[in-house]
């Protein structure tokens, strides 16, 4: 590693801020040729604004960029190309109904260019169809689409952001040997992932944010450290508050036994097994690293996907066959991460939007609007929502439509309440007032599942944790059993599986 | 907010008759043709006695049910744009059963009213499985069964269901008891549609399936989230939209023309979907823009005669206010809302 020379990049006291939210704080990162410099942390992180950053794409409000020591300014997109810089997004900038030569074409590359380009896809062994449309081509052939033009144009610092994530597990493989080989040319790269088994893999520095902020950096990479690193991610664990709870009644509210599905497509997560109990008047949180089946599990459990009847008990009924209405009948209430679009209408009235999901509120086909009002007024002053049933709910902030779209499922009196980070992006006081209704809730009896990627919100509602990881969920711990370690190492996949074991007995007795 | 919401309305409605009367100005003195004169014959003289009222009633009448229907499937991001074929459909149902079997009595009207429903629903529905069990594109399908009814319905009228002894490709007249009753120079259609057009704002109001399919249009997510079989939702709004559109081609066929022939539909279903937009979806606008269309349409029928002025000149006038319709629907909320904005910022910098 040359850590004597010049540094290619060096960033210092890097800052960018978004209206209220400090995106980046200073940062500071200094990135080497010939390394493969990994960029962890969760979502939020301020992963992607150091991206767009780096692109060209955002400028920064402070801090400084010297690239090869020498100061500068990455004011578009095309400087950074000039420099050297190239980015491959997650999502990547191609057009879908053009060949891949015509692309190249778009992307500035000439024909002496696209000779070149063939060149580099024989030499490192990528093969690209150059005649064939975009749209025929897999995940992993447009990813070394995007690559193979960054080479061409001779980049230096390649930024690669969640290369993996479309890719099954031997691509994978191929591409971490594609980066070490990059690194060892002189180049540096700068992967971007939230999977520590790929750091831990590839990388010979590590820089974890949190919040915006550089919390570690960790070079000599190996297995020992991945649970520091985990760590460092996950952040110190917020105190546990030892309220007062009644303890969780006995009698199973919803079941999942041996819960699988298939994934999806080429991407997504498969879901492994599953097998749990939530009991009535009892708050099961179950944590994890965002993409490891979250969205995959919440659509199972709502019935947005179905599965054998038999993997899925509300109460006693299985439910896994039934779609969401059905579910909903039989006492499932479901808060989506997506408040806006999925959870409620935004263009619509306060009173429709309860009118969505309320059941109760139309007789042979006919809206009975005053009941409509009283429940639309009902939720609304149990919120200490002012605002008359007849508004837009575009017209509520974010807070408050959370707040609203929380209130509407609650009062549909359910047996069971599946929640997806309910109080994710919203202020100290609404996330409090949410939250006390979701454990007044669980005192009249209700069983209420949070699935979240912030520890704060799980650890103040839950009873229980479990963490999901590559669609394998760990067994349930009662909190006082759950420490940082253990969350750190279930977080990361270092758990050993045998957990599964320790569930069935557990499920059992 | 309902109310300043109501007034944007209708201030891009007044603006876009604004601008289209300024382009039509515009259109005529590039054609060199009189204004003040062409404005009469196309706008005051078609109206100018009962008859020509009446005229216009009877015009509007399919429009306005045609439009019915579609604003339903363009509620919920339905593209059945096909309304005049399933016109012709309905048309040819009806009329088929009333050529065929004259002599039922009473029952005829009400089976032909049937039959009418049947055949447009019929032709929706192959759009509507087309798109459900094959994912082809509604829009695409039900526009080119459009050419399907009207080539069956030109092979019918010129073959086996022509008059014989007749002059033209048309039928012979439908027997009395398949034709509307007419009460005071007006079919009983546009009675019962004025009737249908009142009750249409409680049917928006609270039927549910309006509701559930207006989420599908304007939030496919929340649809599904909460549980709606789009599907479903799908068939009911093709369904219905075809069935209003059949019901229009027996408005047709069992008023004002008495028979059957190629130009039955007079593109009332292409016609209609400007009504739906011009009419913003609502039930008024719809019903004042189906009577615009249908003053546009005798104007120039008029002024074809009066002035020797070509057809297409009517289709002119009508492209003009479309497009007027539709450039005022899109800026004028846009212009309000930076008016608006401006009064606020210079009201703050005078705060402060």
């Amino acid at each position: 590693m040359a850590e004597a020379a010049v540094p290619l990049l060096s960033i210092r006291g890097l800052r960018k801020i978004y209206g209220q939210t400090v995106a980046n704080d200073h940062i500071d990162l200094t990135i080497a040729a010939g390394e493969v410099h990994a960029l962890l942390g969760e979502n939020g992180a301020g992963k992607s604004t150091l991206v767009k950053i780096l692109a060209g794409l955002t400028r920064p409000d402070g801090g400084t960029l010297h690239w090869r020591g020498e100061p500068v300014h990455l004011d578009s997109p095309k400087t950074a190309r000039r420099l050297g810089i190239a980015v491959v997004l997650q999502h990547f900038a191609l057009c879908p109904g053009l060949t891949v030569q015509e692309n190249l074409r778009l992307a500035g590359l000439d024909r002496p260019d696209l000779q070149r380009f063939k060149t580099q896809a024989a030499r490192y062994g990528l093969p690209v169809p150059l005649d064939s449309c975009v749209m025929h081509l897999s995940a992993s052939e447009r990813q070394r689409l995007e690559l193979l033009r960054c080479l061409t144009q001779e980049a230096q610092l390649l930024v690669l952001d969640e290369p993996t994530a479309m890719l099954g597990p031997a691509e994978s493989r191929t591409f971490m040997t594609l980066m070490r080989q990059l690194a060892a040319e002189g180049r540096a790269v700068v992967l971007i992932t939230h999977k520590l088994q790929e750091v831990l893999e590839v990388a010979d520095v590590a820089t974890v944010l949190r919040r915006g902020r550089v919390v570690g950096r960790l070079t000599d990479l190996d297995a020992a450290n991945a649970r520091d690193l985990a760590t460092m991610m996950v952040g110190d664990l917020p105190q546990l508050q030892p309220a007062p709870r009644t303890p969780p009644r006995q009698l199973p509210a919803l079941t999942m036994h041996r819960l699988s599905t298939a994934a999806h497509r080429d991407h997504g997560v498969a879901l492994q097994e599953l097998s749990l109990t939530v009991r009535r008047g009892e708050i099961l949180g179950i944590a994890g690293v965002a993409g490891n089946g979250q969205e995959e599990l919440l659509a199972v459990l709502s019935g947005l996907q179905r599965t054998s009847p038999a993997s899925l008990l509300l109460e006693d009924e299985p439910c896994g066959h039934l779609g969401v209405a059905a579910r909903r009948t039989l006492g499932l209430a479901y808060v989506p991460s997506d408040r806006l679009g999925v959870g409620t209408v935004p263009s619509m009235t306060l009173a429709e939007n309860v009118l969505l999901t309320a059941s109760g509120m139309s007789q042979l086909g006919w809206v009975r609007h005053g009941r409509l009002a009283v429940r639309t007024r009902e939720i609304l002053a149990h919120f200490h929502l002012h605002q008359p049933p007849q508004t837009r709910l575009a017209d509520l902030s974010g807070g408050m439509a959370q707040r609203f779209l929380v209130g509407r499922e609650i009062s549909a009196q359910p047996k069971v309440l599946l929640a997806a980070h309910p109080t994710w992006g919203v202020d100290v006081r609404c996330a409090q007032d949410i939250i006390a209704a979701l454990l007044e809730l669980r005192a009249k009896g209700c069983a209420v599942v949070v699935v979240s990627e912030d520890l704060d919100e799980l650890f103040a509602l839950a009873d229980r944790l479990a963490v999901l990881y590559r669609g394998q969920l760990s067994p349930a711990w009662p909190m006082a059993e759950v420490d940082e370690h253990r969350l750190a190492q279930a977080m990361a996949g270092l758990a050993p599986t045998a957990g599964i074991a320790e569930h069935h007995a557990l499920a059992a007795g | 907010m309902r109310w300043l919401r109501a007034d944007t309305a209708l201030l891009s409605g007044l603006a876009a008759m604004v601008l289209g009367a300024l382009l039509t100005a515009l259109a005529m003195k590039m054609l060199a043709i009189p204004a003040i004169e062409t404005i009469q014959v196309f706008f005051v003289d078609p109206v100018a006695d009962g008859f020509g009222r009446r005229q216009l009633l009877i015009t509007a009448a399919p429009l306005f049910l045609c439009a019915l229907g579609l604003s339903v499937a363009f509620r919920g991001g339905v593209q059945n744009i096909g309304a005049d074929g399933q016109l012709m459909s309905g048309a040819i149902c009806a009329g088929g059963l009333a050529l065929a079997h004259p002599h039922m009595g009473v029952l005829l009207l009400p089976a032909c009213v049937l039959a009418a429903a049947a055949g447009g629903m019929l032709w929706a529905a192959i759009a509507a499985a087309l798109r459900i069990w094959c994912g082809a594109s509604e829009l695409l399908s039900s526009l080119f069964l459009v050419y399907v009814a009207q080539l069956i319905l030109t092979a019918l009228v010129s073959g086996p269901w022509r008059e014989p002894g007749g002059y033209g490709m048309e039928t012979g007249p439908l027997p009395d008891g398949a034709m509307l009753p007419v009460w005071g120079g007006l079919h009983a259609g546009v009675w019962l549609l004025a009737i249908l057009g009142m009750l249409w704002w409680l049917l928006e109001r609270h039927l549910v399936m309006f509701f559930r399919l207006r989420v599908l249009g304007e939030a496919p997510e929340a649809a599904r989230y909460a549980g709606y079989r789009s599907d479903n939702l799908i068939w009911a709004a093709m369904l219905l939209s075809g069935a209003l559109a059949g019901l229009a081609g027996y408005l047709q066929i069992a008023g004002p023309l008495g028979r059957l022939n190629p130009d039955l539909s007079s593109g009332y279903g292409f016609a209609a979907i400007v009504v739906v937009f011009a009419g913003q979806l609502g039930c008024l606008g719809m019903a004042l823009t189906s009577l615009l269309v249908a003053l546009l349409r005798l104007g120039a029928e008029n002024a074809q005669i009066a002035m020797h002025l070509p057809q297409s000149v009517g289709l002119l006038f009508q492209g003009v206010f479309l497009v007027s319709f539709l450039l005022c629907q899109r800026w004028v909320p846009i212009l309000l809302e930076r008016m608006a904005t401006m009064t606020t910022r210079r009201r703050t910098a005078h705060g402060a």
